[in-house]
């Protein structure tokens, strides 16, 4: 891992966050919130030919601006990681090694099962940490609201379940 | 347009770097109650945004975009994204931002959201009756009609919760 150069603190990093999707908002910007999870059924719709139906025709112009969007986030990931000497090709961090150990395999297994309820999950709610708790939250939207308090019962609640109490 | 749109996802991304945000440490250590980075910036985000937010609203240079209350599809989703959140540790954001990072795990993920997302995208037509009822779009700034009240309104919800996030740092850091 990288050093404590150029770190931003949690009041920072949130400050930044704040300005940033402010500016995305300005009707001379994007004109729109800072998004995430519509890129995913925009991608699979289009890698496995599901742009005929009812969804994609709905989530098409959000989907394409949030890829472009997730690329450039990509980039900044990875211009960050290599300055800052962060990048590291590897599916084992050092929290999951503590509660899980150091089967990459199983590592692999559980994020894909992770990425897929995540995903599921923001579709169902019609966003996610980026759109509903940040975008919806910064606007006193009751739906993102809610939805933050549901996420935080979700990963807590599975949090324990999944990794509580286990030190293998 | 793409390269704007690229250019406010690198700012994105870079910010979430070099704050750790996107990382499985700092995520999945909140699921485990070992870490608070995630809970506190997205307070502070979320307080500083909203003072932020309805200042520029207010001044006519940028509109409201709630999104609708449709509650079971909030309130069950909510605890899915949730669930998938404690064993992936990354969002949909900041999946991106890792896999520019090398975590493979992200990769991974990224592949299991596409196929959700790809499903979801099929099965959408027999599943969007179950995710009702539809609220509407309800904010707390709509609780005052004139430009003065959301002004307060936005003030003492930033308050709250950038407070929240102080007192989540003294508390458990």
């Amino acid at each position: 891992m990288g050093g404590k150069a150029g770190r931003l603190s949690w009041l920072t990093a949130g400050i930044l966050l704040a300005v940033l999707d402010v500016v995305v908002f300005n009707a001379h910007v994007a004109n729109r919130p800072i998004g995430a999870s519509t890129t995913y059924p925009y991608v699979g719709a289009k890698l496995f030919g599901a742009t005929a139906t009812e969804y994609f025709a709905k989530i098409q112009k959000p989907g394409s601006w949030e890829l472009i969007f997730l690329f450039g986030a990509f980039l900044g990931g990875l211009v960050g990681a290599l300055v800052f000497g962060d990048f590291r090709l590897t599916a084992l961090h050092r929290r999951w090694v503590e509660k899980k150990g150091t089967s990459s395999g199983r590592r692999l297994v559980w994020a894909f099962v992770g990425g897929f309820l995540l995903i599921w999950g923001a579709r169902m709610a019609g966003g996610c940490t980026s759109g509903h708790i940040l975008s919806g939250g910064m606007q006193t939207a009751v739906s993102s609201l809610v939805f933050g308090a549901f996420v935080v019962a979700g990963v807590l609640g599975v949090g324990r379940l999944f990794y509580g109490g286990r030190r293998d | 347009m793409f390269a704007l749109i690229a250019v406010l996802g690198f700012a994105f991304g870079l910010i979430l770097q070099r704050s750790r945000l996107n990382t499985y440490d700092v995520i999945g250590g909140f699921a485990m109650l070992e870490d608070w980075t995630v809970p506190k910036a997205l307070l502070v985000a979320v307080g500083v945004g909203a003072v932020l937010l309805a200042v520029e609203v207010v001044v006519g240079w940028a509109s409201w975009h709630v999104k609708p209350f449709v509650l079971s599809g909030v309130a069950v989703g909510g605890l899915i994204f949730g669930a998938g959140m404690a064993i992936l540790g990354y969002c949909p954001g900041t999946l991106a931002v890792s896999l520019g990072e090398g975590a493979l795990d992200a990769a991974v993920g990224i592949v299991g959201g596409i196929l959700a997302g790809w499903l979801f995208t099929l099965a959408y037509p027999s599943i969007k009756g179950v995710l009702g009822p539809n609220l509407g779009k309800l904010a707390l700034v709509q609780l005052s009609k004139g430009p003065a009240g959301v002004l307060v309104i936005a003030v003492l919800f930033g308050a709250a919760t950038v407070g929240a996030a102080f007192w989540l740092d003294r508390r458990f850091d």
